[in-house]
């Protein structure tokens, strides 16, 4: 990269590009106004309807999408600088995620604590949720990688929770997936006041920090040295970075991408000191946003449905983080896995998968035997009698089987994964060909009305194809490099949320039957369909098992792996094609968003089954226990109305996994 | 044919016995007609103005807050979500059928084990909307075995339709239908639903001629309530949560003509996408609004 180069053309053409689609939007929503633009902008005629649309929110919009998008930029600035991780921002930490699920609850729950002030509820979303994740890699000494992980685990988490909600609510809270999905439409200019106050606090406190902040660009000692308190510094600097980030959330919902990409795009195309990337990010981030809500408006009128402009920047953005990715520099230390891969060896691991397997049987029969018994009227929880044999074959068994194989698969596909990378906290989940699988569903959904369950496996499989293929194409050159395979996943999970907005908001009538999908159902499990997918869940277990020898020697590192005589490329591409294979099969049936794949095999070795054939095992029991467990309480707990298994699980994983990181 | 003709007497009869004791029993002579299960509120609502109790009915608590009316009566189960009734539920005494629609099924032929499943809903049909409605409201008496009353109530809502249209005559304002979806976005009505059939059976106007979806509306953001500025505005309740607090500073809502000009009603919830009784508590609803000095005499031949 030359070093004469500036953003200064970046900026330019953005610019550009606001002014005229602006001027476009402008004159085909108000050309009836042509001649009175400036007037009705700054003193409307309060007897003209149109004077006043044009005054509430022509303006407003744009002044919102700018102030927006520079808000998040100087956040993802403040971050990225405090943790010394390119990859930190507002959405990466978990903030956004975390501050929409604090506003969720509270419009259930709290209503009046919404008029009292969106922004505080927000702030402590997000603030809980970035502490989450700092929490979590504390450990990993904030190593950028694991400070992603941990903050898309999280976002994974805030999002089971609110899609959890939500599917008992969607009649009356179509609102919230609109904000969700980050809409700008201004109608007042509250929100424009509301806004540049926080901001300009915020920036002259950032300002006034820059030149502290700057030093952390030396060695750590060497600020320390110059009677820097840097504990103080840091929680400063991520104190206003999240607090502008809940600003921007409470007014407009969550938009994607900006607090990453505004800092990357500075920082690639030339911004070099703190001081530069802050004052390039700012105009950067902000027209970076209008652009696309000025795209939004262009189009708007062209269809009945709403695209929201956050969840729009988040589409764009995923393609543009693959793009980045192989141009940052991950200067941070690899996750510390020490102690988590080196638990002590119990004596007798194969007591414990027996005692495993024991408690699955037992988990398997309270499944098929003990739910709602009609009587009457009313239902009330019992064992089923022998007489009900039929009914338990007919309509139990399937779901209990169905979701005991796709445990099975997630299982085992996070246990190769998690071997294969050396990395404790991979899973088919972070890696995205679950988020592939439904990428490619909601794409075949969106096009006929109705469709058949053929067309859907065809669907997923064709996403997963895709994603793998993303995969392979942004990793092969660096040898399936662990960092960048679960970055690359990161991408691709983060189109698949962005899609999954996109469809919310558009208040269509077909996405509570998507949302009760992507929540991972085991409704649809009949006998045949199960009988297959316990075929294919054997068949793979049985191509699983003889690959030990791979996984023994992959976590020991590609030079010690090839010292002792593995194709370590060609291994990773096998291991690859069986972790897609598992994925799309269980995905399938129990949706892109449980905890499984992560958290099975991480028990098992949290039990002492640390050999390849013990961890397999054990993590596939533990699999199959999670999802029988998770389907049979999703099927109980609000009886007759039925949760997900896949939410259940992610729900129970989503804790088991924050609780088990302290050991990481 | 005679038969036919006879059994139709009989029911007639049959259903005037009931309709006297409906009023002193709390539950109606079931054996008669099949029990019948329905995932869908526009079904489940068709079947109670057909005067057949639901054997079982999705979603009853969500029901209440976007049909309202007619009521679903206390014997009726309580089946899950509309998409994914519980067969759990169901299979422990299924009922003689299961009236799904295309909406809310797939793989009906897993459902067919447990019961005989119909799809039948006014709009995955090719039908204009009002026909589409008098169709499925046919079918259902057909297997409730409530022709007459199925008649009756076609012929009802008819009557209900053109003393609407008498009643709206003088109304000479387009209409907005909306229903807010937050503060700044409302769903608003247009063709393809039965305030598309209201407009086109009576002299009003829509106010709303952009696109709309297959389920005949378009979600926009407020200030598109503009476009029309001398149009009247009807607002469908309920608001959802925290709507009704932050009207009041909406600079937007506050400033449209219609709200100036106080010609903003709300309406109490009615099912848009429902069936003939939705169809007529509209009509009231819109009168009621519209042109209050003109009292709608209810469409019941009585």
């Amino acid at each position: 990269m030359s070093r004469t180069r500036s953003p200064r053309w970046i900026v330019l053409l953005l610019a550009a590009g606001v002014i005229t689609l602006g001027y476009v939007n402008l004159a085909t929503q108000f050309g009836d106004l042509e001649g009175h633009w400036w007037q009705a902008m700054l003193s409307p005629d309060d007897d003209r309807i149109r004077q006043v649309v044009l005054h509430f929110t022509l303006a407003p919009r744009l002044l919102v999408a700018l102030m927006g998008g520079a808000a998040l930029a100087l956040a993802g600035c403040l971050m990225q600088q405090v943790l010394r991780n390119p990859l930190a921002s507002p959405a990466t930490l978990g903030v956004t995620s975390g501050a929409q699920m604090a506003l969720v609850i509270a419009t259930l729950w709290g209503p009046s604590w919404m008029l009292a002030g969106r922004e505080w509820i927000a702030l402590a979303g997000g603030a809980g949720a970035a502490a989450l994740v700092l929490a979590l890699s504390w450990r990993a000494r904030l190593a950028p990688m694991v400070v992603v992980l941990s903050g898309l685990v999280v976002s994974l988490y805030a999002g089971a929770v609110s899609s959890a909600l939500l599917l008992f609510h969607q009649q009356s809270l179509t609102g919230l997936f609109i904000w969700g999905a980050g809409a700008l439409a201004q109608d007042s200019w509250d929100d424009t006041r509301f806004l540049a106050v926080r901001l300009g606090i915020v920036l002259v406190l950032a300002l006034l920090l820059l030149r502290p902040l700057s030093l952390l660009d030396l060695e750590e000692e060497g600020a320390k040295s110059l009677g820097i308190s840097m504990r103080k510094l840091r929680f400063a600097a991520l104190g206003l970075g999240i607090f502008v980030t809940a600003c921007v959330v409470s007014a407009v919902g969550l938009i994607g991408f900006i607090g990453l990409a505004a800092p990357a795009i500075a920082r690639l195309s030339g911004a070099r000191t703190l001081r530069q990337r802050l004052g390039w990010s700012l105009p950067i981030g902000a027209l970076l946003l209008a652009v696309t809500d000025q795209v939004v408006q262009a189009l708007s009128p062209l269809t009945a449905a709403l695209l929201p402009t956050g969840a729009m920047t988040a589409a764009l953005g995923a393609p543009l983080l693959l793009w980045l990715l192989p141009r940052l520099s991950l200067n941070g230390a690899r996750p510390v896995t020490r102690g988590a891969m080196a638990m002590p060896r119990r004596v007798h691991p194969e007591r414990r998968l027996w005692l495993l397997a024991g408690v699955a049987v037992a988990v398997v029969i309270v499944a098929l035997g003990f739910g709602f018994v009609l009587e009457g009227r009313s239902a009330h929880p019992a064992w089923m009698g022998l007489g009900d044999l039929g009914l338990v074959i007919d309509w139990r068994l399937p779901r209990v089987a169905t979701a005991a194989a796709a445990g099975l698969m997630l299982a085992l596909a996070g246990t190769i994964l998690q071997r294969m990378t050396g990395n404790p906290m991979a899973s088919p989940e972070v890696l995205g060909i679950s988020a592939g699988v439904a990428i490619g569903v909601i794409a075949l959904m969106l096009l006929p009305l109705g469709i058949a369950p053929l067309s859907r496996s065809l669907g997923g499989l064709g996403g997963a194809i895709a994603a793998l293929l993303v995969l392979i194409a942004c990793n092969r050159r660096n040898g399936f490099a662990p960092e960048r395979l679960l970055l690359t996943g990161i991408a691709i999970s983060s189109l698949l949320d962005a899609m999954r907005a996109i469809v919310l908001a558009s208040d269509d009538p077909r996405a509570q039957s998507l949302l009760s999908w992507l929540s991972g159902s085991t409704y649809y499990a009949s006998l045949t369909s199960m009988g297959w997918i316990v075929v294919i869940a054997m068949a793979l277990l049985v191509l699983v098992l003889p690959l030990q020898r791979w996984l023994t020697l992959l976590p020991l590192g590609a030079p010690t792996a090839k010292a002792l005589g593995v194709d370590v490329d060609r291994s990773r591409l096998i291991l690859l094609a069986l972790v897609a294979l598992l994925t799309v099969a269980a995905t399938l049936v129990v949706g892109p968003l449980s905890f499984v794949g992560l958290l099975a095999p991480h028990m098992a070795r949290l039990m002492g089954l640390n050999r390849a054939r013990h961890q397999l095992v054990g993590a596939a029991l533990l699999g199959m226990i999670v999802m029988v467990a998770a389907d049979w309480l999703g099927r109980n707990l609000f009886f007759p109305y039925q949760l997900p298994a896949g939410v259940v699980a992610a729900l129970i994983g989503g804790i088991y996994f924050m609780w088990g990181l302290r050991r990481l | 044919m005679p038969r036919h003709s006879l059994a139709s007497i009989a029911a007639v009869a049959r259903f005037l016995v009931l309709a006297t004791l409906l009023t002193f029993t709390t539950h109606a002579d079931a054996s008669a007609t099949p029990r019948i299960a329905a995932s869908n509120w526009t079904v489940a609502e068709t079947l109670i103005a057909l005067g057949v109790t639901p054997y079982a009915v999705a979603d009853i608590p969500n029901y209440n807050a976007w049909v309202a009316a007619p009521p679903i009566p206390p014997a009726t189960l309580d089946m899950g979500l509309r998409n994914q009734p519980n067969l759990e539920l169901l299979a422990q005494k299924p009922p003689d059928v299961l009236i799904s629609s295309a909406l809310f099924s797939r793989d009906n032929a897993r459902l067919e084990h447990l019961m005989p499943v119909r799809l039948i809903d006014n709009f995955s049909s090719d039908l204009p909307y009002f026909d589409a409605t008098v169709e499925m409201t046919r079918e259902i008496a057909r297997l409730s075995h409530t022709e007459d009353r199925a008649e009756q109530l076609i012929a009802e809502t008819k009557r209900t339709l053109t003393r609407t249209s008498e009643a709206l005559a003088e109304v000479n304002r387009p209409v907005y239908v909306v229903q807010f979806s937050d503060p700044r976005h409302v769903r608003v009505f247009g063709e393809g639903n039965m305030v598309g059939t209201l407009m086109a059976r009576t002299g009003l106007d829509n106010a709303w001629t952009g696109p709309t979806n297959g389920w005949g509306y378009a979600n926009v953001s407020l200030d598109r309530l503009a476009e029309t500025p001398n149009a009247h505005i009807v607002v469908i309740r309920p608001f959802p949560r925290s709507v009704n607090a932050e009207l009041s500073s909406n600079h937007i809502w506050t400033h449209l003509p219609a709200v100036r000009e106080g010609r903003v009603s709300e309406i109490d919830p009615v099912w848009i996408f429902g069936g003939l009784r939705s169809i007529e508590r509209l009509c009231h609803a819109l009168v009621g609004a519209l042109a209050p000095d003109v009292t709608l005499t209810d469409g019941d031949a009585s």
